[in-house]
């Protein structure tokens, strides 16, 4: 089962244009394999959707290992649970997306979670200096995110790191539309209070 | 006009997704301009920040992993093997319906699932069917102990989700998982003597040790990557066994040393050294004995065993009496016997015959750079003749014989170093004998309640002025060597003692004339009669280094490696320098942004208090 890296088709475009590879016809038939139990096709959908479900762990878990930790056990749920996806409900992304989202609140529930910061953000720009200056944005970022209550978290790291639009957003945290909107409104209010104390960020 | 301003947001923050300028969708709303334009700020300020990916490691790692899951998934009867025949037909049931529905989606998985099933099923009715019939019950010590050989190995325990540093002599439960680093080497040993040495970068999990009373044992580990090396004590009774499972095989054996290496595409590779061990994957098992090999790719069924190739170089020592032998590579990895009857294997491919059965044979294959020490145990005085051999490329490069005068309970060591050509040995340097002197080279950690198989190498020499030794311990832990109780050695022997605290409890010290009596493992010489004890104090201790950044220091505690017992509050100060400011705290602290915060210890951790230049 070899990981395919979909990782270009994110760093290849703008950061503010969001992938859509659930759309993609391959997507579509590395489930429908997936779902006649083959292995090697979810191993394909692991590496297309490996970095987003782990970055939505990470941000809300904030520790490496446990992160990566996580991210297996919902792929392995995922596969638990592959033949109850339908092409009727929410994107397949969508449908991991929920299942991290559940995983994360169990997780959450059953542990005894202490906040620990982590240094090992991957930030990937190349050049150390660029790549120590993002990872103090990126900190000051997540420690922001950290503050807001848990529910605002998940829409600020849904819609603006993942780019997930609303309706996806509303399936996966079983939210109406209207209560997204002011939960991302709200959020970004409070997002802006905090980045704006931070002489660093200049928002 | 009156607008809903989080709809007004959300409207804009769609059109800025499509393209369209933010100036153009603030200029619809210009009753909310002022409040609208710094949310929307802050969104496109998130979106532009660098994302977070997944280490190389993990990507590379992972898919052979939860292959391995899944697979594991699939074969649930393999894996989780209860005690009643009842529970494995309603775990067989179950999952024959599973079978017949995966059957209507897929035929082609139908015909290996099911060879495989009816493989375990009498895999498991074979192990479970003589401890019903006998009404064993388990009453070892079903854990492990972790020795860490080199750099550092990560725990998680059964359950936890965080994983921590590994400490030497650290007791793991039944569903632990050990990692050790890229440039590591961390040691399993379990109750019975079994080991097993992993390689840098290894993955393994303790899925199951189980012993009973009438010495069957079960040990059932999952290797989910890298390299072992494996030395399982004999097993007499037929219902043990000790087997590793990986993503793509498993090994199943009953004494034997052999080495397993998982690849990152979950291919298993098994090289027996000595004894026979039984490979198996998609219903089909291969016998693999010594100098064979065989590998095993995922979802395939195992090569058939091959011979392995010789060696490319290797060093054989012949030791006679009334010395004891073992040798220690430039890893300090060893191989070899104690004059307790104690043996021990951490060299890979390394075996040695026990010196109760004749002159001692130790063998050591693929030679490696760097000096190798030889070391020579006096079990009484006399003269011990040792023949040193060298083959490289199956040529014999060099023979010696030395006589060494050995004084019993005396321990001395013997200095080897190889020349290499284009990694070709082509001589080797065999130096002067030393006295040791200090504590044993060897790593030997024994679990607790291991069983005492061992006798002393001396009961087969006889004892010509016989000392006691009372080996005991207080409340809250065990001498595991040479274990309790009371033994009889010969006058001046060294004796070898390490204890072992029970989990709540740490080591106190030593009570008795021991070499040092602050040490765990440490070892007493017998010029007479001799009563030692072990206390332990209640509450684990936990070791906290507290380290800073450039910049600035902690001052309170200060710096360095403390230790705490469980449940310690301590306080923190962190003290910029001139220039610097505190930025924040690395660790499980109270409060990570506070320069003077608190930590309530519960684990080995290591905080560090990070600064930054000031603006």
């Amino acid at each position: 089962m070899e990981a395919v890296d979909y990782r270009y088709r994110e760093e290849n475009q703008d950061k503010t244009v969001y992938v859509d590879v659930h759309c993609d016809d391959i997507v579509r038939e590395l489930v429908e394999r997936s779902i006649c139990g083959d292995i090697e096709a979810f191993g394909e959908l692991y590496g297309i959707h490996i970095d987003r479900i782990y970055r939505y762990i990470y941000y809300q878990v904030r520790d490496k290992s446990v992160s990566e930790d996580l991210t297996e056990e919902v792929f392995l749920k995922a596969w638990t649970g592959i033949k109850k996806f339908s092409w009727k409900g929410p994107p397949f992304s969508s449908w991991l997306y929920k299942i991290a989202h559940n995983h994360i609140v169990d997780y959450f529930r059953t542990s005894r979670q202490l906040y620990r910061l982590d240094q090992s953000i991957q930030a990937n720009s190349g050049n150390p200096e660029e790549e120590a200056e993002e990872h103090v944005t990126i900190k000051g970022l997540m420690d922001a995110i950290a503050e807001l209550p848990h529910q605002q978290q998940q829409v600020i790291i849904l819609k603006f790191i993942e780019g997930l639009e609303n309706h996806e957003i509303e399936g996966i945290l079983g939210k109406s539309r209207g209560a997204i909107r002011v939960m991302q409104m709200r959020a970004l209010a409070t997002l802006r209070e905090t980045l704006s104390r931070e002489p660093k960020n200049e928002i | 006009m009156r607008y809903d301003f989080s709809k007004a947001l959300d409207n804009c923050l769609s059109s800025i997704k499509e393209g369209i300028s933010p100036d153009v969708c603030l200029h619809q709303y210009q009753s909310l301009k002022q409040g609208l334009e710094p949310l929307i700020n802050t969104a496109i300020y998130i979106s532009k920040i660098s994302k977070i990916y997944p280490s190389k490691e993990f990507r590379t790692e992972s898919p052979a992993r939860l292959k391995a899951k899944i697979q594991e998934k699939s074969y649930e009867p393999f894996a989780n093997t209860e005690s009643i025949p009842r529970k494995i037909f309603a775990r067989f049931n179950t999952k024959m319906k599973n079978v017949i529905t995966c059957f209507s989606l897929q035929r082609r998985l139908l015909v290996p699932l099911m060879s495989s099933l009816l493989i375990a099923i009498a895999i498991s009715l074979a192990m479970y069917s003589i401890p019903i019939l006998l009404g064993q019950s388990d009453t070892l010590d079903s854990r492990c102990t972790l020795s860490v050989l080199l750099g550092y190995a990560d725990v998680q325990s059964p359950g936890a989700k965080n994983w921590q540093t590994g400490a030497d002599g650290m007791t793991l439960e039944v569903g632990s998982r050990v990692r050790t680093k890229d440039d590591s080497q961390a040691m399993l040993t379990f109750f019975e003597g079994t080991t097993i040495k992993l390689q840098p970068g290894t993955d393994i999990e303790i899925e199951k040790v189980k012993g009973s009373d009438d010495k069957s044992t079960e040990i059932v580990l999952k290797q989910w990557l890298g390299k072992t090396w494996s030395r399982v004590v004999k097993k007499i009774d037929p219902g043990s066994r000790y087997e590793i499972k990986t993503p793509s095989a498993y090994a199943l054996v009953r004494g034997t040393m052999f080495e397993t290496e998982v690849d990152k595409s979950g291919t298993t590779e098994v090289r027996t050294t000595e004894g026979l061990v039984g490979v198996g994957a998609e219903g089909k098992e291969v016998s693999v004995g010594a100098g064979s090999g065989t590998s095993v790719l995922f979802g395939s069924i195992p090569a058939d065993p091959e011979q392995l190739a010789l060696p490319k170089s290797e060093f054989v020592v012949t030791v006679s009496m009334p010395a004891v032998a073992s040798i220690c590579d430039p890893t300090s990895s060893s191989t070899g016997y104690l004059p307790s009857g104690i043996s021990f294997n951490q060299i890979i491919g390394s075996q040695s015959t026990s010196p109760a059965d004749g002159d001692q044979i130790i063998r050591i294959p693929e030679l490696i750079a760097g000096m190798y020490r030889v070391i020579l145990r006096g079990i009484e005085d006399g003269n011990s003749i040792v023949i040193y051999k060298i083959i490289s490329d199956g040529e014999l490069i060099l023979e010696r014989t030395v006589s060494y005068d050995i004084s019993g309970g005396t321990e001395y060591f013997v200095p080897v170093e190889f020349e290499f050509l284009d990694s070709t040995v082509v001589g080797a340097v065999v130096g002067d004998i030393g006295l040791l002197g200090g504590n044993s080279p060897e790593k030997i950690i024994i679990n607790r309640n291991m069983q005492q198989n061992a006798l002393p190498i001396k009961s087969f020499n006889g004892i010509t002025n016989p000392v006691k030794l009372l080996v005991r311990s207080g409340a809250g832990g065990s001498v595991v060597v040479p274990g309790e109780g009371e033994y009889i050695y010969e006058k001046e022997t060294t004796v070898s003692l390490v204890a072992v605290a029970d989990r709540g409890y740490a080591f106190l010290g030593w009570r008795g004339p021991v070499e040092d009596s602050n040490s765990t493992d440490t070892s007493i010489t017998l010029n007479e009669d001799q009563i030692v004890t072990a206390n332990f104090s209640r509450g684990e201790i936990c070791v906290v280094t507290v380290l800073s950044t450039e910049g600035g220091s902690v001052v309170e505690p200060g710096q360095g490696v403390f230790m705490y017992e469980y449940g310690t509050i301590i306080d923190l100060v962190a003290q910029p320098k001139e220039g610097w400011v505190f930025e924040y705290w690395e660790g499980y602290v109270d409060a990570p942004k506070s320069a003077a915060t608190t930590a309530t210890i519960k684990h080995t951790d290591e905080i560090v208090a990070h600064f930054g230049r000031a603006q």
